[in-house]
């Protein structure tokens, strides 16, 4: 997913994630934060992420001067109150602070809904691609795409690993034919699992070209993008 | 309709249908019951396969009734998934909140309350079908307005917004809450029986 590039400082979501664990950790109302102390920590961290040279959003840096600003500010001499007088310098970061912690909190009661359902499966929800009599109807490009999708599933090997990649295509068309002695069908996906490796599923893929281009095999989808499934040639 | 007969007839059809069926499609089908007797006849399936010891209930979400299996019956049937459902990522669901109880919203409103930028965010919610522009602001560069989908109940197995956590809190900002319908809870997931 797209967001998972973003850059995040630690596991705080934003500024306003990381002032809330700060505020937390000290055990202060949010309403009264100690904002000479919580500012030395929030510039402690940030210098912390710096020393190991992680990135970190801008917003970062614009809550550290507003911190800062608040910090000044607070010097100033001002009437003394049980609550926050309109013009406590705190007064706008609490507010955005309190708006923040009540959506956080929301959205950890969406994580219990998205578990519960999680374990819900509608009637019909499971696609059972291996059920009888499959229809035809597979182009080339579907299975082009199949296999993209694959390759693009497999994880890349490490650069440093360099070891002969022992697999020939002859291999690869004699356990086809082979499975397929042995059984009616044979799932595309199923050949994936065998052997991950980049070179194999590619091996694999040309022999099933291969074997369909001499008539040998015969390759079914029963739903438009649905599971490819290998057959023995049918005339 | 008599009540046994329209019993196995919302039970047939929704046993064929692929696709959740709404109260109004069902109420259509079967010329013109009122939705509240649809409700009624629902649970009473739903005691039925409970005292029956079923693996399955009528749940209703997104506005259809649709059959799912028990929750602790989920680990057989991810044996016969080829994948597991990703979990959605904290940040998402911040978005989504915000979403979902301030919506429509626009960007801005949204990052003025998580204090980040939330492009990227936004774009995998709006790919994922999960939210959806409602529409364009009136204000200054008419600014798309974000709100929740119908996937979005699917996918948190609610009925309607108003049954997410909380809501009433956020109902008195003018907005017109969905009228409430008082449906039988008989039919709500349990497990066993």
């Amino acid at each position: 997913m797209v967001e998972d590039y973003q850059v995040k400082l630690g596991f705080f979501q934003g500024p306003l994630d990381l002032l809330l664990h700060l505020i937390k950790a000290e055990q202060v109302e949010i309403s009264d934060i100690p904002i000479a102390r919580i500012t030395d920590q929030y510039l402690e961290y940030i210098k912390f992420m710096r020393s190991l040279n992680l990135e970190f959003a801008g917003e970062f840096l614009v809550m550290a001067a507003t911190l800062l600003r608040i910090k000044a500010e607070m010097l100033l001499p001002r009437p003394k109150g049980d609550d926050l007088p309109e013009d406590d310098p705190r007064r706008e970061l609490v507010e955005m602070l309190k708006e923040y912690k009540k959506f956080k909190e929301l959205a950890e009661n969406l994580r219990g809904l998205e578990e519960k359902s999680s374990r819900l499966y509608p009637r019909g929800g499971v696609s059972t691609p291996w059920g009888d009599e499959p229809e035809e109807g597979l182009t080339p490009f579907l299975l082009w795409r199949t296999l993209r999708e694959i390759l693009n599933k497999v994880p890349k090997t490490s650069a440093h690993l360099i070891s002969p990649e022992e697999a020939t295509l002859r291999e690869k068309m004699d356990l086809l034919l082979r499975l397929l002695e042995e059984r009616r069908q044979i799932r595309f996906t199923e050949l994936i699992h065998q052997d991950p490796r980049r070179i194999a599923l590619i091996l694999v893929f040309v022999a099933i070209l291969e074997l369909a281009k001499q008539k040998r095999i015969t390759l079914r989808q029963e739903t438009p993008f649905g599971e490819i499934l290998i057959c023995p040639f049918s005339g | 309709m008599r009540d046994e007969e329209l019993k196995q007839v919302i039970e047939a059809l929704l046993f064929a249908a692929t696709s959740p069926l709404s109260s109004q499609k069902l109420s259509d089908l079967v010329g013109g019951i009122k939705s509240n007797r649809i409700g009624r006849i629902v649970a009473e399936l739903n005691t039925e396969y409970q005292k029956g010891g079923r693996g399955f209930r009528i749940q209703e979400i997104a506005g259809g009734y649709q059959f799912y299996t028990l929750p602790h019956l989920a680990p057989w049937i991810e044996r016969l998934v080829a994948e597991k459902r990703r979990k959605l990522s904290r940040q998402a669901l911040e978005t989504l909140a915000i979403i979902a109880y301030k919506g429509p919203i626009n960007r801005l409103q949204i990052e003025a309350i998580r204090g980040v930028c939330s492009d990227g965010v936004l774009k995998t919610l709006l790919e994922r079908g999960l939210i959806q522009i409602k529409g364009r602001e009136k204000s200054l560069g008419r600014p798309f307005l974000y709100g929740t989908s119908k996937a979005f109940l699917r996918y948190f197995g609610l009925r309607r917004l108003s049954d997410l956590p909380g809501w009433k809190e956020f109902s008195d900002r003018g907005q017109v809450e969905a009228k409430q319908i008082s449906i039988p809870h008989g039919h709500s997931l349990q497990e066993g029986g």
